[in-house]
């Protein structure tokens, strides 16, 4: 813990002197300078966009579309209830088939959802999405999902070593790796996902928690048709319980690649939240008519049993 | 004895006398096929400073040639008893002589500066007329006339006064950065006594590198690049220092409200050496020191240092040794109860060139120079408690040259001037060094990264004039570039025409092909010198650009004005840009302090740069100055930028107008005045934000379901947004008074004289309205500079 705090004491501490230095070149620079409101003389366009947001997998219980509206930087900010949209007309088609999702009981939460046994989400297939709303704003998109041929995971391993912190105290770090072969010849995207499942020992359910990764993107560009491998640690501390057996899974979604372009360019963007230097970031979207994500993914999953 | 004579009396009699008849004509031919050489060196009276590109001719013909960039000369003409030559330069009285040549003669000239600026005289010569010249996209500025155009706070700056002319523009207010026909900043060669100057700013480019006072020519030239200029793509600056007055000892100098400045220059042995020293120093931080909170202790100067040394060996051989050094420094110290923070930026260009003139015989002249430079910069930040243990970064970025150049300038004929030569420069690149030590982890890193490069180019190339109408300059120039991996070769055919289709009306046509090896990775904002230099390596390839020109080019010699309307086109291919995201400072994670590789942190594209510019343009006079328009287009297109559509460059400048104005009523006062106008920058600016959920699948059963990010914000399209236009008035008025040690000039000046506010940057900020109890969104526009007047001292001894 300590451990954890030092090294984020310096992190910080390194960032606020470049960003302190920032600040005062800026002051420096602009020393005799004058700040104007513009809002009123500028060309931007004020009118709410429609964000459109879902991904599918043959793996849902239940398929998911959230729908939402965009915040004009200039001009007043709606509230909550004024830009919730309650009315749109959601449908997904396939090959001639068409399902209507219905608008989510809990509100606040611009979900609207539907039984994904009406319309099977298989792979190899291409799905449509149409969003309308009363106000004639209409948002397509289509995306195909990714069959998961030729992509097998394998050599699950755990590993541990005795790590010490700075202030002297043991603690085992334990690594999980694991590596999955690429399906050659088609374009392949990845998002790994690791999970601890264990019984907790007070209430005896089983608990999920999942492994932290800030890496877990990949593209098969210049790596096609070859193995990835990928590891994931955690950290278990004298006097922290660790009950055995517990379950250590691997989740691979093979995605396409608007959804890939999509999860990078987030993450971009706030990685470099707040940086002056950094050059300005624009989010992935696939759809037309409004702004948004509509991809397909596909997971294949492997266990680890810990004795 | 008698008899052989009387056997053919008539016959060879009249045989006789067309044999020598014959012999006669024959040796008369003969006689008036010999040619002659007249060469030698052109100076100015008093200071004895060569003077570059001054017209010798004769008198009512095309016959002529130019000095060059050392003063020389030389005319190979067929003999005459008679001969009339004339040398006429801007600026100057011309001379007339009245030779004989009947074998190679030597004859140095002597122009007499033409202070006054009379026009009397002007008419009864001939000037530089545009129309014989076959260079097109070429800018001259008299550097008397940069001296008299107001500028921000006094300072007077020659990039500044570049960026004032058709084709060029300016990036953001107060930068002296350059960008030429749609190419950045990176893209100009920028020479200075044959040495690359690398960063040409002080203070994020609001101050100029270049002391005025002891230049002596600047140059400009945007296309029809002759085969002797390589190594970037959109322009060539060609600067070029005073050697020192070979006579008396001079001064000039200049207080001002931000800096001042000083030049010395006199004779180490009369007429045979000379030397020149000038410097100058910002006192801002001194300025700002009242102002600072306690405890704290931030700043910000620069100073700069020249110093030239010339040896005259005789007619044959000439030395020269120039060295520049000029520093920046901002820092900021701040005192805490339990230790204190020394942050900073550090900056600066050092070079240094050892020139070595010979001329083989008074055709044949030939330079041999031998090059330093060196620029570096360093960002530094400690964190230091009471017993001097904690914390240090270091950040070094940097490049050092050294080079070798030979050019042979071979004159044999007035139709034909022949150039060749070659330029060859190993450079050291160390794109980023990072030493990071941690007393308080014990943590010690240093990574120092040195890439090393030969940089190669050999040209050939000839003006050539195959009748008096018409004038060619064709020439291919072949550089080389050995990388650590790879090598690249690249021929680059050049190719300049010039017809006249009256006397003072030419049509112009050019072709240029260049190839860029050194690149400069600048910030998207403000240019700062965080901006680094690399190379091309295996896996970035070399920039290159295919540029045509056509124009027209007429004299007005009665109106003493020169007219230039010129179009061009240009692709540039290989680009270099930043990725999304990317940011200068190469640290993906602190703790394991490993570095970026800046190969990872860029990507390549295209660029399209086309437009028109016209230049109305009058270089000396009682009223001179010029009126340039330029319209353009600038458009780029990455794969991995903007979703690989095209978009238009930052400093993509719809319209551009500049007029400057000068009036010189009478020696004692000189009034200036400088408006510009210029579209809008293209910026990327957030058009909304909205809330973009992640997926986040699951390896329990049920699948996936939406994970909450932040509110994201949405562009709408790379630099899809239009800042404000941008015109500004500036005037200023000198008062001259001649006194008896030399002369000296009070100057005040107003810059934004009507306090437009220009847009330098913008930015979101949301505020509460308390009467509508509801959020909202601004748009907010930041200017830099309200109307600032300023007031400087300068002398002259």
């Amino acid at each position: 813990m300590t451990f954890l705090f030092r090294s984020f004491r310096h992190h910080y501490k390194k960032l606020t002197a470049v960003f302190r230095l920032a600040v005062w070149l800026c002051l420096f620079a602009a020393l005799p300078a004058c700040e104007k409101d513009i809002s009123s003389s500028v060309t931007i366009d004020t009118e709410p966009q429609l964000v459109v947001s879902a991904f599918i997998s043959p793996q849902d219980s239940v398929l998911q579309v959230k729908v939402s509206q965009s915040r004009p930087v200039i001009g007043i900010y709606p509230t909550g209830e004024e830009a919730e949209i309650t009315n749109a007309t959601v449908k997904l088609s396939q090959g001639g088939r068409t399902i209507t999702f219905t608008y989510s009981a809990t509100p606040g939460r611009w979900i609207y959802e539907a039984d994904p046994t009406s319309l099977p989400i298989l792979p190899g297939q291409t799905y449509t999405l149409v969003v309308t709303t009363p106000d004639g704003h209409q948002v397509t998109a289509a995306c195909t999902v990714p069959t998961v041929e030729g992509v097998t995971i394998s050599d699950l391993k755990l590993s541990a070593r005795k790590a010490t912190m700075s202030d002297g105290h043991e603690y085992d770090e334990h690594t999980f790796s694991y590596k999955w072969q690429d399906a050659p010849g088609v374009e392949n995207f990845y998002q790994t996902l690791t999970e601890k499942e264990s019984k907790d020992p007070q209430t005896n359910n089983l608990v999920r928690y999942q492994l932290y990764n800030n890496d877990d993107l990949f593209t098969d560009e210049r790596k096609d048709g070859q193995t990835f491998a990928a590891s994931e640690r955690y950290q278990v501390f004298p006097g922290q319980p660790n009950p055995k057996p517990y379950n250590l899974h691997v989740c691979l979604a093979v995605t396409d690649r608007a959804y890939y372009l999509y999860h990078q360019s987030i993450k971009k963007q706030q990685e470099t939240n707040g940086n002056p230097f950094a050059e300005p970031v624009l989010i992935y979207s696939n759809v037309t008519g409004g702004i948004g994500i509509f991809s397909a993914y596909n997971q294949i999953k492997a266990t680890l049993k810990v004795e | 004895m008698q008899k052989r004579l009387k056997l053919a009396p008539a016959f060879s009699r009249r045989f006789l006398f067309t044999f020598l008849l014959l012999l006669g004509s024959s040796s008369l031919t003969l006689y008036a096929q010999t040619k002659y050489t007249i060469s030698g060196y052109i100076r100015e009276q008093g200071s004895g400073e060569l003077l570059i590109g001054v017209s010798t001719y004769l008198p009512g013909t095309s016959t002529g040639t130019a000095s060059n960039t050392y003063g020389f000369y030389s005319l190979t003409l067929p003999a005459a008893d008679s001969l009339t030559l004339a040398f006429s330069y801007v600026g100057y009285k011309p001379e007339i002589r009245r030779i004989s040549l009947r074998q190679n003669l030597v004859l140095n000239i002597n122009l007499e500066a033409n202070a006054s600026l009379q026009e009397v005289e002007i008419k009864a010569s001939r000037q530089e007329k545009v129309t014989e010249s076959v260079q097109m996209s070429n800018i001259e500025i008299p550097v008397a006339q940069i001296k008299n155009i107001p500028m921000l706070l006094g300072e007077k700056d020659v990039l500044k006064v570049l960026q004032l002319m058709p084709g060029v523009q300016k990036g953001s207010e107060g930068n002296s950065g350059v960008y030429v026909r749609g190419g950045g900043p990176d893209q100009n060669l920028i020479i200075l006594d044959d040495a690359t100057v690398y960063n040409a700013s002080h203070l994020f480019g609001f101050f100029s590198l270049f002391n005025g006072d002891a230049l002596k020519s600047v140059e400009l030239t945007k296309g029809g690049f002759p085969a002797r200029y390589g190594g970037r793509l959109s322009s060539v600056i060609e600067l070029n220092m005073k050697e020192g007055n070979k006579e008396k000892v001079h001064g000039e100098g200049g207080v001002g409200l931000l800096s001042s400045r000083l030049v010395l220059e006199g004779p180490l042995k009369k007429g045979v050496s000379s030397f020149l020293i000038s410097g100058r120093r910002t006192y801002a931080d001194l300025l700002a020191m009242p102002f600072m909170p306690k405890d704290v202790k931030a700043g910000y100067y620069f100073y700069d240092l020249n110093t030239k040394f010339n040896y005259d060996f005789g007619r044959k051989n000439k030395l020269y040794v120039s060295g520049y050094f000029g520093q920046d420094r901002f820092y900021v110290k701040e005192k805490y109860d339990d230790g204190q923070t020394n942050t900073g930026i550090d900056w600066g260009n050092a070079t240094g060139t050892l020139r070595w003139n010979h001329l083989f015989n008074n055709q044949l002249f030939s330079n041999a120079s031998f090059i330093f430079s060196n620029y570096q910069f360093n960002i530094y930040s400690a964190d230091k408690d009471k017993e001097n243990k904690g914390f240090t970064l270091d950040y070094l970025s940097g490049i050092r040259d050294i080079g070798v150049k030979y050019d042979l300038d071979y004159l044999p004929n007035p139709q034909h001037s022949i150039r060749a030569g070659i330029l060859s420069t190993y450079h050291r690149f160390k794109p980023s060094a990072l030493v990071v030590q941690d007393t308080d982890i014990d943590q010690y890193r240093s990574e120092v990264e040195h890439i090393d490069v030969l940089e190669t180019g050999v040209y050939a190339e000839d003006t050539y004039k195959p009748f008096s109408r018409m004038r060619l300059n064709g020439g291919m120039r072949l550089s080389y570039f050995a990388a650590e991996k790879k090598n690249y070769f690249r021929p680059e055919p050049r190719l300049a025409a010039s017809y006249n289709l009256s006397e003072d009306l030419a049509l112009k046509a050019s072709y240029a092909s260049m190839n860029q090896y050194v690149h400069l990775l600048s910030n998207t904002g403000i240019g700062l010198p965080t901006d680094l230099w690399v190379p091309s390596t295996s896996r970035i390839a070399p920039q290159k650009s295919r540029q045509v020109a056509l124009g027209l080019a007429k004299d007005l010699p009665r109106q003493n004005l020169t007219l230039t309307v010129e179009g061009y086109y240009k692709k540039s291919d290989d680009i270099i840009g930043y990725k999304e995201g990317a940011s200068f400072l190469l640290i993906d994670d602190p703790e394991s302090v490993e570095t970026v590789s800046w190969e990872n942190n860029i990507t390549t594209g295209q660029a399209w740069s086309y437009g028109a510019e016209m230049l109305l343009q009058r270089k000396f006079g009682k009223l001179s100055g010029w009126l340039g328009y330029t319209l353009s287009w600038t458009q780029l297109q990455f794969d991995s930028l903007n979703f690989g559509k095209k978009y238009y460059a930052r400093y993509d400048r719809r319209h551009d107008i500049s007029v400057v104005g000068i009036y010189t009523p009478n020696p004692r006062i000189t009034l200036s005045g400088t408006w510009v106008y210029g579209t809008g920058n293209a910026v990327t600016l957030p058009q909304s934000t909205y809330d973009a959920p992640i997926n986040q699948p699951s390896s329990a059963a049920g699948g996936g379901y939406f994970q909450n990010s932040s509110g994201v914000a949405h562009y709408g399209g790379k630099n899809a947004f239009r800042m404000a236009a941008y015109h500004r008035f500036d005037i200023g008025i000198q008062f001259h008074k001649k006194k008896s040690w030399g002369e000296r000039t009070w100057e005040i000046s107003l810059y934004n004289a009507y306090s437009r506010k220009n847009p330098f940057y913008y930015y979101l900020a949301e505020e509460y309205n308390p009467d509508t109890r509801k959020s909202e969104g601004k748009v907010k526009q930041i200017s830099l500079f309200p109307i600032l007047p300023s007031f400087s001292y300068s002398f002259k001894f």
